[in-house]
């Protein structure tokens, strides 16, 4: 039985435009939902709070 | 092997200058090993032996005229093929660029120029820096000199192979997951990712905007330190360079570590399902030597690895795919099998979970900022194995990876690798320290003592099939 994620995998894909076959995409679906799998524990830490803006704020952090 | 290459970038100074050897001496010696070697380890695409002799030649006379170029001057070495070279092909290792020849120079490339460098070639890599190891591709892989079976760990390839194999003493790499110090570890050699913006990028092929890096690997802490030296500084033509002042990494190396606070965040690798024993008692030697060196050791909590991982993985296939994405549609299978699979994956990541991905790296770069508060450096594992044979990879595509490298492209923090000791079945180990932003002398200041305290330095080259 084919994992009802896959018709979720190809959708994306075809909205990407990226011209692929069923075996690929049925091949790659474990990669896809193992990338899913780390995008949702972002959800345990985010807070309305965090937001990106800063992201490049490097700068020399003095020794203390 | 010639004695010339195994002699590091400072006596090798020192005796161009009191003309003892001259760099035409030193890069027919190093032609000559990488005609001898270079058939078993692939560490090049292209090689440049007619401009590497028109470089020494102006090397040598540069100097018998009293122009002195630095320490780097008359020194050969080979760059990775994702730099542009003027003239000279630039392929990224792959078919979509096999004709490509830019006009104009990468800021890296200009500057070891201008320090007097020895041009021998370009190096393999994984495609486009990208994911590897791809057996499809249009050049060889290269080969890890300690075994030709396994794999050198990462996109900097030919570099690592070309430095232990005793061709070049140092390279300049690119790490945007860990592909400096990655190969590094795996290979031996000792490799620095600088803080984000320390090196320009421009003119070299993106990978990921925001986590891409350009640092040099070396044979040495010292060789190392002396070409961060010749590539770091501000370039108005690279959006990401920081203009911060460049210290003199060759004076950090002689500083004392006493009362140097390192902090060590064992839960990140010592209860590690994967860890390899071997590795973490090279990390506990380590520690064991900072100790004895005066240092004060600290055990400190950093964020859940998983979350650095994830934020890393989410924005390089997704800013790859945004690299990417005009090609990929138009010649998705010129690419490697491998990167074909990265591709069609990374094309489904939505702006929302780039933009969720940004919101955690922010956070943990302030939560990463804020044990600086407290310690120095930070030391950790590299890699928690050492190099797999290439038929032991099982999916390069996934999450589960040995490397803990992703936090320091995450957060930019500065991110060296450092070798420890060979295991019993003969490859190496090796840790990893990260410091303040824009500090990387204090990575180097402890990574030198560790070089002169651990089995490392009494390692030999592998040896090669001739």
């Amino acid at each position: 039985m084919k994992d009802p994620r896959l018709d979720e995998f190809r959708l994306l894909v075809q909205r990407a435009e990226l011209t692929v076959t069923e075996q690929q995409l049925e091949d790659l679906l474990p990669t896809y939902l193992d990338l899913q799998a780390q995008v949702a524990i972002f959800d345990d830490v985010l807070t309305p709070a965090l937001e990106p803006a800063t992201v490049f704020r490097l700068t020399p952090l003095e020794a203390k | 092997m010639n004695e010339l290459l195994t002699t590091d970038i400072a006596s090798l100074g020192r005796m161009l200058r009191k003309s003892q050897v001259s760099s035409v001496e030193i890069t027919e010696a190093a032609l000559k090993r990488m005609a001898d070697v270079e058939p078993a380890i692939h560490a090049f695409i292209t090689t440049t032996p007619e401009r590497a002799m028109e470089d020494a030649r102006r090397a040598d006379a540069d100097l018998r005229a009293g122009k002195d170029r630095g320490p780097l001057h008359g020194i050969p070495t080979g760059i990775k093929d994702i730099y542009d070279t003027a003239g000279i092909r630039t392929t990224c290792h792959s078919r979509l660029l096999m004709d490509n020849v830019p006009t104009t120079d990468s800021t890296v490339v200009s500057a070891l120029k201008e320090a007097g460098t020895v041009l021998l070639g370009k190096l393999a890599t994984n495609e486009f820096a990208f994911a590897g190891p791809g057996f499809d591709l249009p050049f060889p892989l290269a080969l890890n000199p300690w075994n030709l079976d396994h794999y050198t760990g990462g996109s900097s390839a030919g570099s690592v192979a070309a430095i232990m194999a005793g061709i070049m003493r140092f390279s300049p790499g690119s790490d945007t997951g860990g592909s400096i110090r990655g190969p590094a570890a795996w290979c031996g050699t000792v490799g620095i990712k600088p803080t984000y913006g320390r090196v320009s990028r421009h003119g070299v092929f993106p990978l990921s905007w925001t986590l891409d890096h350009c640092g040099p690997l070396g044979r040495t802490v010292e060789d190392t330190a002396l070409a961060l030296q010749a590539m770091a500084g501000h370039d108005s033509a690279d959006p990401g360079s920081a203009d911060v002042p460049v210290d003199d990494y060759a004076a950090a190396l002689s500083r004392p570590v006493k009362g140097m606070r390192i902090g060590v965040p064992y839960h990140w690798f010592m209860n590690a399902p994967n860890a390899d024993p071997e590795v973490l008692s090279g990390i506990e030697l380590a520690i064991e030597q900072l100790g004895k060196a005066g240092c004060i050791i600290e055990e400190i909590r950093l964020p859940d690895f998983g979350l650095f991982a994830a934020a890393a993985r989410v924005l390089l296939t997704g800013e790859g795919w945004a690299v990417h994405r005009q090609m990929a549609k138009d010649r998705l299978n010129d690419y490697a099998q491998c990167n074909v699979g990265r591709l069609i994956v990374g094309s489904t990541i939505s702006g929302a979970q780039i933009v969720d991905a940004q919101r955690v790296r922010r956070m943990l770069t302030d939560q990463v900022n804020e044990v600086f508060n407290r310690v120095d450096v930070i030391l950790t594992a590299t890699v928690l194995e050492t190099s797999p044979r290439f038929d032991a990879i099982a999916n390069p595509m996934g999450s589960a990876s040995p490397m803990q490298t992703t936090p320091a492209n995450v957060t930019g923090h500065p991110a060296l690798s450092l070798p420890v000791k060979l295991t019993k079945a003969g490859f190496p180990t090796a840790l990893q320290l990260i410091g303040r932003p824009f500090d990387e002398s204090h990575v180097f200041t402890v990574a030198a003592e560790l070089e002169r305290r651990l089995p490392w330095k009494d390692v030999a080259l592998p040896e090669l099939p001739a």
